[in-house]
C-alpha cells in the first residue's frame, strides 16, 4: 500500500499571525509549498508551484481574492481553491462558489485540515 | 488803650455828602449814647450783643445817635487806674453834649458805672444790659436806672450734660485766669456743689492756652467740658473766645457745652441757651424808649432766662448722642441736608441713569443667561449629534470590525488547534509550546485593543480636552478604517513625524473627525480605478500649529456645493444625510481650530484640519491619546 502523498498547499493570506497559525495546523498533514500576502503574488505562485490546494483569503492587496480565484480556476482547473475569510456572508459564499471555489471556510469555524484532505484524496 | 468807636467822623462825612442837597426840614437832635463795655473785643457774647444792639437801635429809627464805646472792665488791657478811665470818658464829652443815655454791657461794666456814678453824668439815665439778676438782687435799681437782666443758670447746663450723657463722671470747666476767672470759679464751685455726689469738677483756670488745649486732648472717658469764658490766660494774655473755643473744639476728646447761644454752630453740643440776639433786642427796645424820654423807673423787665433747648446735629453725631435723649421740644440745627434736599436735580438724573443702567444690566444678564443656556444646549446638542454621527460611522464599519477582530481570534483558534494536534501526535516540544502560547497571548492583546478602540468610539461623551499626541490620534483613526481600506483595495500613505505632536484636545472626538475624513476619502475614490486608489494622510507641523491633510485621488469636490461642504444636510452621497462634515467642523471649532477643503490640481480633494500645538502641556501616561 502506497503511503498517501501529503497535499501540497499554497497559503494566500495577508495577516502574518494568521498565516503563522495556519502553517502550524497544516504542518502535520500538508506540505506548505508557499505563502503569499498579495493577490498578484498568488496568481504567480499558483502558476509556478502548481499546488494541490490554495488557501485563499479574499482581502488581498492588488488583486481581490474573488478575482484571483476565478483566474486560478481558469488557468489551473485541477488546483482546488479554499476561500478562507473572516466574513461569514452567504452571498459572498455564493459568489465564491460561482467563480470556482471548492470550499468556503469562515476563519475559525470549520476544520481546514479535513477540508483539504477531503479535496485532495490522492493515492 | 480803651477801645473807642466814634461815629462822629462818619456823621461829619455823611453831612458833607448831604450839603449839595438842601433840606427844608429841621433835623432832630443827635443823641449821645455812652456804651460801657465789660470786655475788649474777643468776648464772643459781648461782641455779638454789641453788634446786634447797635443794629437794632438803628432799625428802631433812632438813626441820629452817636455811640461812644469804652471798655471799662479789667480784661484785655493793662489795668489802667479807674480814675484814668473815668477822666478819659469825661474828656470825650468835653466838646459835645453830655450823653443822653448810658448803657453798660455785662456785669463788670455795671459795677464800674455804679461805683463811679457821681463822676459819670449822674443825671443821665442808665441801662444795665445783660447783667446777672443776682447782682440786681443785691443792688436794687434806682429811679434813674433800669436793666435788661439775665438769669445765668449754670446748674442747668450740668443737668443738660447729664441728660444727654448720663455716664458722665467728670466735668472740666473752662473759666480762664485773672479776676474774671477767679470770680467765675468761686461762683460756680458754689453752684455746682449739689452735683458733687455724682460728678467731679476740674477747673481749667490758671493755665496757659497750650496747657488748656493739651489737657483737653487727653481727658478721661466719660468727661465733658463746660466753657464759661477764657478772657486771659495765666500770663494775663487775652484770647478771643472765638479762637479759644475753635481750638478746644478741634483738640478736645470730650464734648463741649456752653450756656449761651453764640457757641452753637461753633462746636458746642447745645442745650437751653441764653439767646444773645433776644437779649440785645430787648436792650435796644429799652434804649429806644429811654432816648424818647421814658423814665427809667417806668421800665422794669423780667430777667431773661435760657430759651428752648437747641442742639447742633453735627455734634450729636460726633459724640454719638441719640436724639431720643434730647429734652421734649428741642430744636436740632445744622442737620446735614439729605441727598434729596441738596441735590434733587442731580439725584433725579442719577436715579434715572441708574434705572436705565439697571434695566440694561438686567437685560444683559438675561441675555447672558440665555446665551449660556443656549451654549450649554449647543454643547449638549453637539455631543448628542457627535455621538449619533460617530455611532453611524461605526455602524458602517461593523463588517470591517468583525473582519478585523476575526484575524486575531482565528489566529488564536488555529494556534490552539495546532497545539492540540501536536499533543495528540506527541510532537510538541517546550520551545514550540512556549512560542504558540506567546502568539496566542499577543493575539488576545491585539483583539482587546481592537475592541477597546471601537468601544471608545461608541461611548457617549462630552468634550474632554487633555494633552494628547495628535500623531497617535491619527494612527488610531487609520487603524479603525484600515480593514475597510484594504477591503476596498485602497492604498493608504501615511506621512507623520516620529516625534509626538502635543495638542490640547479630545482624542475620541478628533478621531471621529479623521475617521469621517478618511471614510469620505474612501467613498470619493470608490469609482477610481484600483491602481489609482490612494489616500494620503500627512501632518505638517509648524511652530504654533499642526495641519493634518487627508488627500484622495477621487473625483474631487463638486462645484455646485462649493463653499457649503460643512453646511448641514449637504451631501453628495446617495445614502448620506450630510451631517458628518458639519459635526467635524463643530468639533474642530470647539478645539479652536479650522477645517477647510479644496480640490487638488491633479485631481481629487484634500481636507485640512489645523489645530494649535500645546507643547508646553505634558501627556499623562496611560491616558487616551498617549503616545
Amino acid at each position: 500500500m502506497t503511503r498517501p502523498r501529503r497535499p501540497r498547499v499554497l497559503l494566500a493570506e495577508d495577516h502574518d499571525e494568521v498565516t503563522k497559525a495556519v502553517r502550524r495546523v497544516l504542518a502535520l498533514d500538508c506540505e506548505i509549498v508557499g505563502s503569499v500576502a498579495d493577490g498578484k503574488a498568488v496568481l504567480e505562485a499558483a502558476q509556478r508551484l502548481q499546488p494541490d490546494v490554495i488557501v485563499l483569503d479574499l482581502n488581498l492587496p492588488n488583486v481581490h481574492g474573488l478575482e484571483a480565484c476565478r483566474q486560478i480556476r481558469q488557468g489551473h482547473p485541477t488546483t482546488k481553491v479554499i476561500v478562507f475569510t473572516a466574513m461569514n456572508d452567504p452571498d459572498l459564499r455564493q459568489q465564491c462558489l460561482e467563480v470556482g471555489a471548492s470550499a468556503f471556510l469562515f476563519k475559525g469555524d470549520g476544520d481546514l485540515v479535513s477540508t483539504i484532505k477531503r479535496l485532495c484524496v490522492i493515492e | 488803650m480803651p477801645s473807642v468807636c466814634n461815629r462822629f467822623q462818619w456823621a461829619v462825612l455823611a453831612g458833607c455828602l448831604l450839603l449839595g442837597a438842601p433840606s427844608s426840614e429841621a433835623q432832630p437832635p443827635v443823641r449821645q449814647v455812652l456804651l460801657l463795655q465789660s470786655f475788649a473785643r474777643g468776648n464772643a457774647a459781648v461782641d455779638q450783643f454789641t453788634t446786634n444792639f447797635r443794629v437794632e437801635l438803628d432799625q428802631r429809627g433812632e438813626g441820629r445817635v452817636n455811640v461812644v464805646q469804652v471798655v471799662v472792665g479789667p480784661t484785655g488791657f493793662v489795668n489802667a487806674p479807674e480814675q484814668a478811665v473815668i477822666d478819659y470818658i469825661r474828656s470825650t464829652f468835653v466838646n459835645r453834649p453830655k450823653p443822653d443815655l448810658i448803657v453798660t454791657i455785662a456785669g463788670p461794666a455795671a459795677v464800674f458805672a455804679r461805683k463811679n456814678r457821681q463822676q459819670l453824668f449822674p443825671e443821665t439815665p442808665i441801662l444795665f444790659a445783660s447783667v446777672d439778676q443776682k447782682y440786681l438782687a443785691d443792688e436794687p435799681l434806682g429811679d434813674n436806672e433800669t436793666a435788661v437782666a439775665v438769669v445765668n443758670d449754670f446748674p442747668r447746663v450740668i443737668e443738660n450734660v447729664l441728660q444727654l450723657l448720663p455716664q458722665t463722671r467728670q466735668i472740666f470747666v473752662v473759666v480762664g485766669s485773672g479776676q474774671i476767672g477767679q470770680f467765675w470759679r468761686r461762683e460756680l464751685e458754689n453752684e455746682f456743689r449739689r452735683f458733687h455726689d455724682q460728678l467731679r469738677f476740674d477747673w481749667f483756670d490758671q493755665l496757659s492756652v497750650q496747657e488748656t488745649l493739651r489737657r483737653s486732648a487727653s481727658l478721661p472717658a466719660n468727661s465733658a467740658i463746660v466753657y464759661v469764658i477764657f478772657s486771659t490766660d495765666r500770663a494775663g494774655v487775652a484770647f478771643a473766645d472765638e479762637r479759644m473755643f475753635a481750638e478746644l473744639h478741634a483738640t478736645a476728646n470730650a464734648p463741649l457745652f456752653a450756656p449761651i447761644s453764640v457757641y452753637l454752630g461753633a462746636g458746642a453740643v447745645g442745650g437751653s441757651l441764653l439767646s444773645i440776639p433776644d437779649l440785645s433786642r430787648d436792650a435796644a427796645d429799652v434804649a429806644g424808649r429811654l432816648l424818647n424820654g421814658a423814665a427809667p423807673s417806668s421800665i422794669r423787665l423780667p430777667s431773661r432766662a435760657a430759651g428752648q433747648p437747641t442742639f447742633d446735629w453735627r455734634e450729636l453725631q460726633r459724640w454719638g448722642i441719640p436724639e431720643s435723649r434730647l429734652p421734649p421740644g428741642s430744636i436740632v440745627r445744622y442737620r446735614a441736608p439729605s441727598l434729596w434736599q441738596e441735590y434733587r436735580g442731580t439725584v433725579l438724573t442719577a436715579v434715572g441713569v441708574l434705572a436705565v443702567q439697571a434695566l440694561l444690566i438686567v437685560g444683559l444678564l438675561y441675555q447672558r443667561r440665555a446665551r449660556r443656556k443656549a451654549e450649554m444646549e449647543s454643547r449638549r446638542n453637539l455631543a448628542l449629534a457627535a455621538d449619533a454621527s460617530r455611532r453611524q460611522t461605526m455602524s458602517a464599519l461593523t463588517s470591517s470590525i468583525a473582519h478585523e477582530l476575526g484575524q486575531p481570534l482565528s489566529s488564536m483558534m488555529y494556534n490552539a488547534q495546532a497545539l492540540q494536534m501536536m499533543i495528540t501526535a506527541d510532537r510538541v516540544t517546550p520551545d514550540t509550546l512556549g512560542e504558540i502560547a506567546s502568539d496566542i497571548q499577543s493575539q488576545g492583546v491585539q483583539a482587546m485593543q481592537i475592541i477597546d478602540r471601537h468601544r471608545k468610539m461608541l461611548r457617549s461623551r462630552q468634550l474632554d480636552k487633555k494633552a494628547i499626541d495628535l500623531h497617535a490620534v491619527i494612527s488610531e483613526s487609520i487603524a479603525l478604517v484600515g480593514h475597510d481600506m484594504r477591503a476596498r483595495q485602497i492604498e493608504v500613505a501615511v506621512s507623520l513625524s516620529s516625534n509626538p505632536c502635543v495638542i490640547s484636545g479630545d482624542q475620541v472626538l478628533l478621531q471621529q473627525v479623521f475617521v469621517n475624513l478618511l471614510m469620505n476619502a474612501m467613498d470619493a475614490i470608490a469609482d477610481t480605478p484600483q491602481a489609482r486608489r490612494r489616500v494620503t494622510i500627512s501632518a505638517d507641523v509648524s511652530a504654533a500649529d499642526v495641519a493634518v491633510s487627508v488627500r484622495d485621488t477621487g473625483t474631487g469636490l463638486p462645484k455646485h456645493i462649493d463653499g457649503t461642504f460643512f453646511t448641514p444636510f449637504v451631501t453628495t452621497k446617495a445614502n448620506g444625510i450630510g451631517i458628518g462634515l458639519t459635526i467635524a467642523r463643530t468639533i474642530v471649532d470647539a478645539h479652536g481650530g479650522t477645517i477647510d477643503a479644496h480640490n487638488n490640481p491633479e485631481g481629487g480633494a484634500t481636507f485640512r484640519v489645523t489645530l494649535r500645538r500645546s507643547d508646553t502641556l505634558e501627556i499623562q501616561p496611560g491616558q487616551e491619546g498617549a503616545a
